[in-house]
């Protein structure tokens, strides 16, 4: 009896994904010649790439390693549109960021194209320029040649193929030689559900820094509530002796399905940081994935994930160690509160001739309530003798003997609680080297598990 | 101020503290001494309001209200303070965040203003004097990676930062150098008042040189045994406890040879 259930379950899901792949198959066929970039062999080239990967390995199932804790079958069975239109869109408010860090340079974009008259692109640093991709691939493709589609696995699984095969816009941020961006650049992207029909976004930001550039991006979701989806990717290019920090701000609405990559190729003496903090969407899959392929390199792969209610928050990280003395640092913290879901998977691979990697992978979660639930993975595969390897990765709840210390110290059980949480997140953020960002962040956490109480200091 | 009558308290299912009586007013300080199992800290933790520890029998009164209804916070609030064997702990928490924090709660409760961050650093800044503590432990995290003797300085500041009626202090001597032993001693001795009271539970009588009881009581297999005055601590001090487990075995042999 058990059994047939099962075989439902399965074979139900199954349905669901193919008529996902079909859908969207379709989309690719109707949209490809209003897509830009159809003119360049290499743009033709990554879609039909894309089309292919959509085609032969569908949209991924439970059974694809990768996928092993996230069912998309819900998410892929619905018929996801492109809105054509948009009126009177306001970029919606964040529980993360303070409205001055807010003030700043950014470019907007809304349901995946840019928009202008929201977008702030004046006063940028000398060195920097920053153009929607749509405008690059029409005017200057030669910008993005050497690095989109070139970065990014398109391999990897189907949803990566969709986004290879009908991304339409996005930021494009070229760092020249020597340039110098220090407070980042925010890359907003706000999704406006339609009200008929499900709406979504497929949105490939490209980032290049040139040697010895140095500059900091702030890539931020939000949707507003309804049927949402985002897929993204953003390619790094971090040219030798370049260093590029790279923030993400997940905050999508409630019934939002999010799907992102950001991923980097890191050489000679570059330095590549992603710091992610990722609270929103219904079903939310973020991927970060680093190749270093120049020795001295370094990456920094941080993240927080924080699913509540019903949300399901799935992490996943993949640093390649290519060469010899390359070091990667990763730091994930998961705190999973109500009947939410986290996943994290933390893939290093150290290739045979890498000598001298050092590769320290911590990831921690905190369950916050009976049913909050997670599922923790770290994968090293290490091919070369001669390395410095570490990984852990724990579950846990509040300590009950700082709760008791803090409680009989006249601090109610409710504050204590958010105290001890607080605590358990401020490490991820204090690692972000831009201060009033990690205030914004600390400042929102604080409040949010604290309620409206004062602030740490 | 505190009443403990016929208090029975099993942890696990196994009966600890065995028809405890003790009664402490305003301005006196009782010390309580025992050997190792004889059901100190279970005292302190059920005072303190712990969870893990079933009240069987008995009551504890303080200020007339029925301590042991109380959650623990609530406990802290109408002042009574824990100071802990073994502090906790708290990574990431910044000792000032939570000095502040409790200051503020107590203060809340009792109708005074909440003090801002600038008389929170004067209010702390004059306490820390006291327990001669520098000001560098503000801004580290709760306890993590002090010394024993760091450790019970920090229980000290906070008793005098949140100036409760009951003091519980939980083997506070132990660990402790000499120096620190001072130190500690004179910072609690500082905040005795007539309308303060001092529960100083301890194993050893070297902290009571400096802390100088008003009573002294014997707790053995979960009951008082014995009570006097300062000189009962220092007879402990010199003979042991082991007279006393003697002296109890005849009371009940007698008691029993009485009642056949």
């Amino acid at each position: 009896m058990t059994t047939m259930v099962t075989h439902a379950k399965v074979s139900a899901s199954a349905d669901a994904l193919a008529r996902g792949r079909a859908h969207w198959l379709q989309r690719a066929g109707v949209e490809a010649k209003s897509l830009p970039g159809a003119a360049h062999g290499f743009v033709a080239a990554l879609r039909e790439r894309g089309r292919a990967v959509l085609d032969v390995r569908g949209l991924p199932s439970r059974r694809d390693d990768d996928w092993k804790y996230t069912d998309l079958a819900d998410v892929a069975d619905v018929p996801w549109t492109r809105p054509d239109g948009r009126e009177g869109v306001t970029v919606p408010t964040s529980s993360l960021l303070d409205d001055a860090l807010r003030a700043g340079p950014a470019a907007v974009f809304v349901n995946g194209v840019f928009e202008p008259s929201l977008s702030r692109l004046q006063g940028l640093p000398r060195g920097v320029r920053v153009l929607p991709l749509a405008v690059a691939l029409a005017e200057a493709p030669e910008l993005v040649e050497s690095t989109l589609g070139r970065v990014a696995q398109v391999e990897v699984h189907g949803l990566a193929g969709i986004n290879a095969a009908m991304f339409r816009d996005g930021a494009v941020v070229l760092l020249e030689r020597g340039a110098v961006l220090d407070a980042p650049l925010h890359l907003v992207h706000v999704g406006v559900p339609l009200a008929s029909a499900a709406g979504s976004a497929v949105v490939r930001n490209v980032i290049v820094a040139a040697e010895g550039a140095s500059g900091s991006v702030l890539e931020h979701h939000l949707s507003l509530p309804g049927a949402w989806m985002t897929s993204v990717v953003t390619e790094v290019s971090v040219a030798p002796g370049a260093r590029v920090v790279h923030y993400e701000l997940e905050e999508e609405s409630p019934r939002a399905f999010h799907v992102g990559s950001v991923e980097a190729r890191v050489e000679r003496d570059g330095r590549f940081e992603s710091h992610l903090v990722a609270v929103g969407g219904g079903l939310a899959r973020r991927e970060v994935r680093t190749a270093l392929v120049g020795a001295g390199a370094e990456c920094v792969i941080n993240g927080l994930y924080m699913p509540r209610v019903a949300q399901h928050l799935d992490c996943f990280t993949s640093i390649e160690h290519r060469v010899a003395h390359c070091t990667s640092q990763q730091l994930y913290k998961g705190v999973i509160a109500d009947d939410g879901r986290g996943v994290w998977t933390g893939r290093v691979l150290v290739a045979e001739n890498a000598q001298k990697t050092s590769a320290l992978q911590t990831n921690m979660n905190l369950l916050l309530s009976e049913k909050a639930h997670v599922d923790t993975r770290p994968q090293l595969e290490i091919y070369a003798d001669d390395v410095k390897c570490s990984h852990g990765a724990t579950v846990g709840r509040l300590d009950a003997d700082a709760l008791f210390y803090l409680r009989t110290r006249g601090i109610d059980e409710a504050a204590a609680r958010s105290l001890l949480t607080f605590a358990f997140v401020a490490e991820v953020v204090s690692a972000m080297p831009f201060a009033p960002l990690r205030q914004s962040l600390e400042r929102a956490l604080a409040t949010g598990l604290l309620g409206d109480r004062e602030v740490a200091v | 101020m505190l009443d403990i009558q016929n208090l029975q308290v099993a942890v696990d299912g196994k009966l600890i503290l065995k028809g405890l009586d003790l009664h402490v007013r305003a301005g006196e300080v009782h010390a309580v001494m025992g050997p190792n199992g004889a059901g100190k800290s279970t005292l302190a933790n059920v005072l303190a309001g712990r969870e893990g520890y079933q009240i069987k029998g008995g009551s504890v009164q303080y200020q007339g209200k029925d301590l042991l209804a109380l959650p623990p916070e609530q406990r802290a609030r109408e002042g009574v303070f824990l100071s802990f064997q073994y502090p906790v702990e708290i990574p990431g928490v910044s000792n000032a965040y939570f000095l502040k924090a409790a200051v503020n709660a107590v203060r809340k409760h009792r109708g005074m203003a909440e003090l801002d961050a600038m008389e929170f650093l004067q209010f702390v800044r004059e306490r820390m004097k006291l327990v001669e503590m520098d000001e560098k432990f503000l801004s580290r995290s709760v306890n993590e990676g002090f010394s024993g003797g760091e450790k019970k300085r920090n229980e000290i500041l906070q008793l005098s930062l949140l100036e409760p009626k009951l003091a519980v202090l939980d083997e506070t001597d132990s660990g402790l150098d000499i120096d620190a032993l001072r130190v500690v001693a004179s910072g609690v001795n500082a905040l005795r008042s007539p309308d303060r009271a001092l529960l100083v539970i301890t194993h050893y009588q070297r902290l009571l040189d400096y802390l100088v009881p008003d009573h002294t009581h014997v707790l053995l297999g979960g009951r008082i045994v014995k009570s006097g005055g300062r000189e009962l601590a220092v007879e402990l001090e010199q003979r042991g406890y082991k007279w006393i487990e003697d002296e109890v075995k005849a009371q009940k042999k007698g008691a029993r040879a009485e009642a056949r």
